[in-house]
């Protein structure tokens, strides 16, 4: 099951803003594969209907979640500690919220750097 | 990101021919397949940069480009296609179980063309990653080509861009470097003012 389209869009978006707000962080990529992506946006020239492309993926089957982030970092030093410490924000944010850690798989892959 | 879902020759579904016309066009109108892609990003950067050193040769394409400059910047161009290519994913350790955080491989390369390119004098071509990045704490080597201005002295060089990328590569990431080969492969001509190569 997707969070998206299932009320957890503002889930996401939290998790979005943690991530860009931690230092390092340039921007956000898309987790979604971009084939879906440009699904979504011949539908949208189409329809004429704005699509939104999830930045933060979040999924959930039977009791694990996981969770796909996808960062571009600067061009400063520590790279790696950059993308564990997006890893070390959104687990506790996401234990806070009652998320079993245990369950809780967290990809944070560094897309880009500088 | 599945990089077979596209020809060989496009990244994210773009050749760097559309990209360079992008870059020409100031990045307008936006294209969000564009700007939200990370190699597409990364080539951009690459693609101005060989722009900037090589400017006034691109100018003089239409007139008397000799031989050798089209191949050399054809040459680059194709290294670019392929250095940033997400590849293989790098594992950055953490003592969490359900943590799964990677660097990809094109990252570090475009991180090590930067490197390179940065460089008074020197493009940086093809670069790759010899070992099993895959597994943390395995030694690499970096293997990667330059192309040199004409005139400039090979050896130092070469010598400038091993330390920069030695540099960029400890400060940045959790690699275990071995070696770091870099070749020479070509030279590039400078532009006089007359429109003259010098080869």
């Amino acid at each position: 099951m997707s969070f998206l389209g299932t009320g957890g869009e503002d889930l996401v978006d939290s998790v979005a803003d943690l991530v860009r707000a931690v230092p390092g962080v340039r921007t956000i990529y898309s987790a979604e594969p971009l084939a879906a992506t440009l699904v979504g946006a011949a539908i949208s020239t189409a329809t004429g209907v704005a699509s939104r492309r999830p930045l933060i993926i979040m999924t959930d089957h039977e009791d694990a979640t996981a969770v796909s982030i996808r960062i571009g970092t600067d061009d400063s030093a520590g790279v790696p500690d950059v993308a564990r410490l997006v890893y070390e924000v959104v687990a506790e944010f996401l234990r806070q919220l009652g998320f079993d850690p245990e369950f809780t798989t967290i990809d944070v892959e560094v897309a880009s750097i500088g | 990101m599945n990089e077979m879902e596209y020809g060989p020759d496009e990244l994210d579904g773009h050749t760097l021919e559309e990209l360079s016309d992008y870059l020409d066009a100031g990045f307008t109108p936006a294209d969000p397949s564009i700007d939200d892609s990370p190699a597409c990003q990364m080539a951009l950067a690459a693609l101005a940069h060989v722009k900037t050193a090589t400017e006034s040769l691109l100018e003089t394409e239409a007139d008397e480009q000799p031989p050798t400059s089209e191949s050399f910047i054809a040459g680059i161009l194709e290294a670019i296609s392929m250095n940033v290519r997400a590849g293989r994913s790098i594992p950055i350790a953490h003592p969490s179980p359900t943590a799964r955080i990677t660097m990809t491989e094109g990252a570090v390369r475009s991180l090590i063309r930067g490197a390179g390119d940065n460089i008074d004098g020197v493009l940086v071509g093809r670069c790759t990653l010899e070992g099993d990045v895959t597994t943390i704490g395995t030694s690499i080597v970096v293997d990667l080509d330059i192309t040199v201005r004409w005139g400039e002295n090979l050896t130092a060089k070469a010598a400038e861009v091993r330390a920069a990328v030695a540099a960029a590569l400890a400060t940045r990431t959790d690699l275990v470097i071995h070696g770091i080969d870099v070749t020479a492969t070509d030279v590039y001509p400078v532009q006089h003012k007359d429109g003259e190569d010098t080869e």
